[in-house]
């Protein structure tokens, strides 16, 4: 593990982390992952996923979301407090689900900055996220074509509030990406059921090619899973972007 | 509000919405120069003949009082599609207008053009065109040309309509 370099830079204007071993060039010949955390977090809190992913020879690049970390909202925590939430959720929400869109339109700058620098192949550029991390992992599906694969943790792509644009209601626009789920059977944040529902309706549009969808389960936990769970997430989602982007799938 | 082709009668309308926003535009796309304003009437001829050869489709969106609030315009390529451009009035900008209109002239496009495919290019920089597009259903397929957006660097995205 201690091979693993890091980096701080910025990309298209986005507060990022980096991690790879040898040179990111090298690493993104084996493919590059945008990994966005959950709410509230930060491109820091995502270094346990980055080590097997970087370990895998994969190129991480964390990002802060919009509003986070490094360009947290000055009123972050008036915005989003749990009294606001109770007496106003849809207002509230709103500006929660503003703040996934936001993050989602930058994917696509991202990307183009990634493949200027020679820090991604356009064929291997996967999402990974973990809540807030995971649904920007879907709608980013959806936002670039140059995205491959997909791994959400207790994430989903049914958002809060009806919204049209919603990732939930294009299951025909996922294929060609990988796209995996895993999510906690009791869930009081992330409830597992649209998710699991989801993938059965992707499921008609993946008939050519059904390995590139699965959705895991983990029974009898919460949103937080636990210590032994988490690192299982993170293993899967290593698993998932080695089968999906590295090419030794082809 | 509604979106209605491009009319010469909506002329001084379409004055006005531009040099109105002249200042907000030039913020997020390239200022169109003193040229056009100066000129506008002998453009908007040119647009509209453009129009009538069938080598593009102009729309206006358009508030109850005849007031414009944007411009959508579909510039026909080849082979069934077209570039999409727009711009929205400043004061109506961030309330879902350019989405839903976006949305509504991508089912225009296909049942009264024919069109099947549309592409659209953003600057990095434009932040709520990436929104709109994202949420009207386009997807990034690769770098724009800064050539194509007054010497930004930007993403072309497209939506197929088929």
């Amino acid at each position: 593990m201690t091979d693993i370099a890091r980096a701080a830079v910025t990309i298209a204007g986005v507060p990022a982390l980096l991690g790879y071993r040898g040179s990111p060039e090298l690493a993104a010949e084996h493919g590059t992952v945008l990994l966005y955390h959950g709410f509230g977090g930060t491109k820091d809190r995502m270094k346990d996923y980055v080590v097997p992913l970087a370990e895998a020879g994969f190129l991480t690049v964390s990002l802060d979301a919009v509003g986070h970390g490094d360009r947290r909202y000055p009123d972050f925590d008036t915005i989003f407090n749990d009294q606001r939430w109770d007496a106003d959720f849809d207002a509230t929400e709103t500006d929660f689900l503003q703040l996934i869109d936001d993050t989602v339109a930058e994917v696509p700058s991202i990307v183009d900055d990634l493949l200027a620098r020679g820090w991604a192949r356009a064929d291997r550029i996967g999402v990974g996220g973990r809540s807030l991390g995971g649904n920007v992992a879907y709608a980013s599906v959806l936002a670039d074509r140059r995205i491959h694969a997909a791994a959400a943790v207790v994430g989903s792509p049914e958002w809060t509030l009806p919204r049209a644009h919603s990732p939930h209601h294009f299951p025909d626009r996922f294929f060609p990406a990988a796209v995996l789920s895993q999510n906690a059977e009791f869930d009081e944040y992330v409830p597992a059921a649209p998710v699991r529902d989801f993938h059965a309706v992707l499921a008609p549009a993946y008939a050519r090619a059904p390995e590139k969808i699965q959705y895991l389960e983990y029974r009898g936990v919460g949103h937080f899973l636990t210590p032994e769970l988490n690192r299982a997430s993170r293993e899967q989602m290593a698993a998932w972007f080695e089968r999906w982007l590295s090419g030794s799938w082809s | 509000v509604a979106i209605a082709p491009l009319q010469a009668s909506q002329a001084a309308a379409i004055l006005a919405f531009e040099l109105a926003n002249r200042a907000y535009f030039a913020a997020s796309i390239s200022d169109r120069g003193d040229d056009f304003y100066d000129q506008f009437t002998e453009r908007l001829r040119l647009l509209l003949a453009d129009q009538e050869a069938g080598r593009g489709a102009y729309y206006v969106l358009v508030d109850d009082d005849g007031a414009v609030l944007g411009r959508f315009n579909l510039y026909f390529t080849e082979d069934g599609a077209a570039n999409l451009g727009y711009r929205v009035a400043q004061h109506v900008a961030g309330q879902g207008v350019a989405t839903a209109t976006v949305r509504e002239l991508c089912q225009l496009a296909a049942a009264r053009h024919g069109l099947r495919r549309l592409l659209a290019a953003t600057s990095h920089g434009n932040t709520a065109s990436q929104r709109v597009l994202i949420k009207a259903g386009f997807v990034a397929v690769g770098p724009a040309d800064p050539a194509d957006l007054g010497g930004k660097p930007g993403t072309w995205y497209q939506r197929d309509l088929t």
